[in-house]
């Protein structure tokens, strides 16, 4: 039963082919990873999955609708998305912030109520940020503010989590248990998780499909065991990759 | 730029906003009692009773309180038009008036005072110039498709830049007899009329359209593309917030020239104050800007009385130290 569908789709950005004519299913409860070099629009694939760019053709199909004839609310309520990169124009706190994710939920003249406060507050427990939920924004160090952030996507309660490099600014206990329980999480809900990561082990250690984009619009999907091997990735980095089996599993490094 | 301690804000925005209408009370009365006449209140009732016509009343009733009036409609619309630029320039130093409203208005005011035509007239040509550039930079900043904020500023600035050379120019080859009232125009200045119902009709809907997409407001702050993904329609709200503090301006601008300060400092002492949830801070620059020039308003016709300066003068004597001491009471807290 498939959840989330690509039906020949084809993405540009600048005139560069992110990938064409694509199709690919993904069921509840899978988590995969984009992996690609720089500026071979991951990002930007993100971005369309979520809705905010019109792909050039093709459709994005979740739970038989298709997403850009969603309205923007409804939208919203189904798929979230992290970005690389948040902004603050003036500072709110952290509570505050992570309440944002409640907006697609709440009618235009609605306040939160104390149920999103509830939300809002075990989010901030998942990532461990529960004892600084009245600080300011600004006051948080980089990795804090990453979690901050994922809490307010947590709070959205989408059924697709499209994550753009979560793992940034995280130390490495926050990228594996943090990242782990979220996505567990999800799973568990028999939602979608998708991941973009420069991290190919991590990606690994959570995911159960890739998507390779290699640039020019080529793109290849299935499930890890068929192609995290070393000839495929060295393709994907334009890199010689190399595997190491050890006790706890296999890890890919540049050679 | 000012940061607050960022408390949760919306349990104490009720007892922030009944404190600012207080004050906003308290504005008034000083407006009303304060003057180079010291007014007899038993005379001003009487007067409000229609018993007699005393000078008390006429003072009071006729001349101060529609100043008094205009001086608060004309900070809140001031307040208000700050906090929609602010956000919809992504920019904390954005005023009403740094799109070029001001410059347009001025440039058709300034003509019309040369023409020698009234006050009606010269509200009235400054509105056409207010609007005529609104229109403008709206017109010209529009690239294909995209709306981007950065090219909406440049824009503005450099139009208000143009703006602001011609009225150099104007005021170069005015003959002198006209420049005190262009220059008092310039500085901003408050008669004795009441705001009018449209002004106010302008202002209350405004803050009622501001306050119902203030949580709209609040994610823009966290940028376009994030509220976008929340669900908001960002074009839509920039197109609107343009338009609504284009004629928040362009009004304020008709009623009192262009009085500088109160749109930039007022959104940044209320968040200072009480946090940057927009549910606050639109009625909280509402209320803080109108006590702003009410006061301001105030000592304008009473420090050199019975000479008045122009408020313009007096707001930018208040504003300009507020607002550093503010920075550096942030920066001593650690927070830039």
């Amino acid at each position: 039963m498939t959840l989330l569908a690509l039906e020949n789709l084809s993405v540009e950005i600048s005139n560069t082919c992110v990938c064409q004519d694509l199709s690919l299913g993904i069921n509840p409860g899978e988590v995969w990873s984009v992996l690609g070099r720089n500026g071979v629009g991951k990002s930007t694939l993100l971005k369309t999955l979520a809705g905010l760019r019109t792909p050039v053709s093709g459709q994005i199909i979740l739970n038989d609708q298709e997403v850009m004839s969603l309205s923007r609310r409804s939208r919203a309520q189904r798929l979230g998305i992290l970005f690389q990169e948040n902004e603050t124009l003036f500072p709110a706190s952290v509570l505050d912030t992570v309440l944002t994710g409640r907006h697609p939920w709440l009618n235009p003249l609605q306040g939160e109520s104390t149920e999103d406060i509830q939300k809002a507050r075990e989010a901030l427990e998942l990532v461990d940020l529960d004892q600084m939920s009245d600080r300011s924004m600004t006051s948080l160090s980089g990795g804090e503010r990453r979690r901050a952030d994922l809490a307010a996507l947590v709070t959205q309660e989408p059924l697709v989590l499209l994550l753009d490099e979560p793992s940034n600014h995280l130390d490495m206990h926050y990228q594996v248990v943090m990242l782990g329980k979220l996505i567990a999480d999800w799973r568990s809900r028999n939602g979608i998780v998708i991941l973009v990561m420069h991290d190919i082990n991590l990606a690994l250690r959570f995911s159960d499909h890739l998507l390779l984009l290699f640039g020019e619009g080529l793109a290849e999907s299935g499930p890890v065991e068929t192609l995290a091997t070393e000839a495929i990735l060295s393709r994907v980095y334009n890199h010689t990759m190399r595997m190491a089996n050890t006790a706890d599993g296999t890890w890919f490094y540049p050679g | 730029m000012p940061s607050s301690s960022a408390k949760r804000t919306s349990s104490t925005n009720p007892r922030i906003l009944l404190a600012l209408l207080l004050l906003a009370i308290g504005a008034f009365a000083v407006a009303l009692s304060v003057g180079s006449v010291a007014v007899d209140w038993t005379g001003v009732m009487e007067g409000l009773r229609g018993r007699g016509s005393s000078v008390d009343y006429a003072v009071v009733i006729q001349l101060r309180l529609p100043r008094a009036a205009t001086a608060f409609v004309v900070g809140g619309m001031l307040g208000l038009a700050g906090v929609l630029m602010q956000i919809l320039l992504r920019n904390p130093l954005a005023d009403p008036y740094v799109l070029g409203v001001s410059g347009g208005a001025a440039v058709a005011a300034l003509l019309a005072i040369l023409l020698g035509w009234h006050t009606a007239g010269i509200s009235g040509a400054a509105a056409v110039g207010a609007l005529a550039s609104m229109f403008l930079v709206f017109v010209l900043s529009r690239g294909r498709g995209d709306w981007s904020t950065t090219r909406l500023l440049l824009t503005g600035v450099v139009l208000a830049a143009g703006w602001g050379a011609v009225v150099s120019f104007i005021l170069a080859v005015s003959p002198d007899a006209h420049v005190r009232g262009m220059l008092f125009w310039l500085m901003g200045d408050i008669r004795e009329s009441f705001p009018g119902w449209i002004r106010l009709g302008i202002l209350m809907t405004s803050l009622l359209i501001a306050f119902g997409i203030a949580r709209s407001l609040n994610l823009l702050s966290l940028g376009e593309l994030r509220a976008e993904s929340l669900g908001v329609n960002t074009t839509l709200l920039r197109v609107g917030l343009f338009f609504m503090a284009g004629l928040l301006t362009a009004s304020a601008v008709t009623l009192a020239g262009a009085i500088g300060f109160v749109g930039l400092v007022v959104p940044h002492m209320v968040r200072l104050w009480g946090g940057s949830d927009h549910r606050l801070v639109l009625p909280g620059s509402v209320l803080l800007g109108g006590v702003l020039l009410v006061l301001a308003e105030t000592a304008a016709r009473t420090i050199m009385a019975p000479n008045q300066l122009p408020v313009g003068v007096i707001t930018a004597f208040i504003g300009v130290p507020v607002f550093l001491y503010l920075l550096q009471r942030d920066r001593a807290g650690g927070r830039t």
